[in-house]
């Protein structure tokens, strides 16, 4: 608690202390906010292709394809960010098809699309997982219930499986959002921000580091952008904490 | 048709692993090549004994070990600590405490890097394992797993042992604790990985080499050595096998673990 509540009441004090005015006509602010935005839009993509691979593992999880594929989706899971952006520049080259020309990172068009993918992939197998886990706690019974009531596979999809996901559904798309809010690894070691002399992928978490640990070494602008960005987080978790505190309440 | 398309997703998954491995035994001329080889022409451990060095590899995977290792058995302590407290103890509040804690301690990571760093600065633990470490040992959903995993223990167990004459700390130490193991190995396990896999704050709490962690250490080797993929690759497969192989050994208490925490990444 001593490296949490201090740390959280001394960061908005610092925030208090920051000159707003500059903050706010700075372009750069709005332009971290927008593509950090633009950024969390691979939520659902990831999202929906997790769903939709775990659908088609399920029949198979027993067997031995099913859990090699089960490993399979792990490793992006397991593998460390750095990790992960470093195997994935070394891929990217082959974009530039051997011409001298820039390569998706290095393009100010293309640069934040090419994080992306690599964020749906990297998200993909653990979000698989997650769906996997949750369709086997669906019983049985439900769908063969629908299935006698003259309900075909897509229906039962829609009308039985669909709903009860719904918990899990709204908790992995809000922990996606959440952490896409905060990604900075990827940007920090491959673009920079960058490609400069472009903020293309200049995401908020970056901003922050940028404006505090950078040249400017503004603690209390970059504890004001923080404070925003927290702000912005707790309001997303908040159905969250509701439904933590009537578990609480009921326990 | 389903299986092909399994099969090919399957692949897309494991792809950018195997294309590291291989570029990781590629001479440094064979990459200028165009297109670039998917496969090395003449294989060479070359990459390896110039990462091993430069890392450098021994160094680097102690200061993880300290790192994950500590962070570990602090964050189990605490989270079972917590956890059997707000699961079973009774005391006026109760609930408004929890939720506050719970709160206050879901802020995200990102809002408390400045004010942690400034602390940490003056306390004179920049640079420092106590400054790497002391920061990480409490973790909100480690609490909330441990919380769970005490609400399902049967109620009777505890009452038995306090018919017996044991007291509170008896019975958690000695009763609860025990029987909520696979529950203390999952959270070791995603501890450890987690830290592991911790960036930003070593990043900016330790300066000199010699207290770089695995990711901060792989960030400079992709720095000092911009466009040398086969030295980049290399370094990233030295850092990478020991997560892998601690991953398929506890493989069954991390699928739990995936579960619980909605399969975060932190990229």
């Amino acid at each position: 608690m001593v490296f949490t509540t201090g740390p959280a009441l001394y960061v908005i004090y610092l925030a208090t202390t920051a000159n707003l005015h500059a903050l706010v006509r700075d372009p750069l602010t709005w332009n971290a906010f927008r593509n950090s935005a633009l950024y969390a839009l691979y939520v659902p993509v990831s999202v929906a292709l997790a769903l939709a691979a775990a659908l088609a593992v399920f029949p198979y999880r027993q067997r031995w394809g099913g859990r090699l594929l089960s490993t399979a989706f792990v490793l992006p899971y397991v593998a460390s960010a750095v990790v992960i952006a470093l195997v994935w520049q070394a891929i990217y080259r082959w974009g530039s098809f051997g011409l001298g020309r820039a390569d998706w990172l290095s393009n100010p068009g293309t640069a934040l699309p090419a994080l992306m993918l690599i964020s749906v992939w990297a998200h993909m197998g653990g979000q698989m997982l997650v769906f996997l886990a949750g369709l086997q706690a669906i019983p049985q019974t439900y769908l063969d219930a629908a299935r006698v009531d003259g309900a075909g596979a897509w229906s039962g999809f829609w009308h039985v499986t669909l709903p009860l996901l719904r918990p899990v559904m709204s908790l992995v798309v809000l922990t996606g959002v959440v952490g896409a809010l905060q990604t900075f690894t990827l940007v920090f070691v491959l673009t920079q921000g960058g490609p400069s002399p472009s903020h293309a992928t200049d995401v908020m978490a970056h901003r922050i580091y940028q404006t505090a640990f950078g040249q400017q070494g503004a603690f209390a602008l970059a504890s004001a952008l923080a404070v925003v960005l927290a702000v912005m987080l707790v309001l997303l978790r908040w159905p969250q904490l509701t439904i933590l505190r009537r578990q609480v309440r009921d326990a | 048709m389903r299986k092909v398309l399994l099969g090919v997703l399957g692949l897309a998954m494991i792809a950018p692993f195997l294309y590291m491995v291989s570029v990781s035994f590629m001479g440094e001329a064979e990459l200028l090549r165009w297109p670039p080889p998917l496969l090395p022409h003449a294989p060479t451990m070359g990459n390896y004994s110039a990462m091993i060095e430069a890392l450098p590899y021994t160094r680097v995977l102690l200061n993880t070990a300290i790192l994950a290792g500590c962070v570990m058995v602090g964050q189990v302590l605490t989270s079972a600590a917590a956890g059997y407290a707000f699961a079973r103890l009774r005391f006026p509040g109760r609930a408004g405490i929890i939720t506050t804690s719970l709160a206050i301690l879901s802020l995200p990571a990102t809002l408390l890097l400045i004010p942690r760093y400034l602390m940490i600065q003056a306390l004179g633990w920049a640079d420092t394992y106590p400054g790497l470490i002391s920061t990480e040992l409490v973790s909100v959903w480690g609490i909330f797993f441990m919380r769970q995993a005490f609400l399902m223990l049967p109620r009777e167990v505890e009452d038995a042992a306090r018919v017996d004459g044991a007291g509170e700390w008896t019975l958690f130490w000695r009763v609860a604790l025990p029987l909520v193991r696979p529950a203390v190995a999952t959270l070791a396990l995603l501890a450890f990985l987690d830290q592991w896999r911790n960036f930003v704050w070593p990043l900016v709490i330790t300066r000199s080499p010699r207290m770089a962690v695995a990711e901060v250490a792989l960030a400079q080797v992709h720095t000092t050595y911009a466009g040398n993929w086969p030295y980049q690759m290399a370094a990233a497969v030295l850092l990478t096998v020991p997560l892998f192989a601690i991953c398929l050994l506890a493989q069954r208490y991390m699928l739990s673990g995936v579960r619980f925490t909605g399969a975060s990444v932190r990229l």
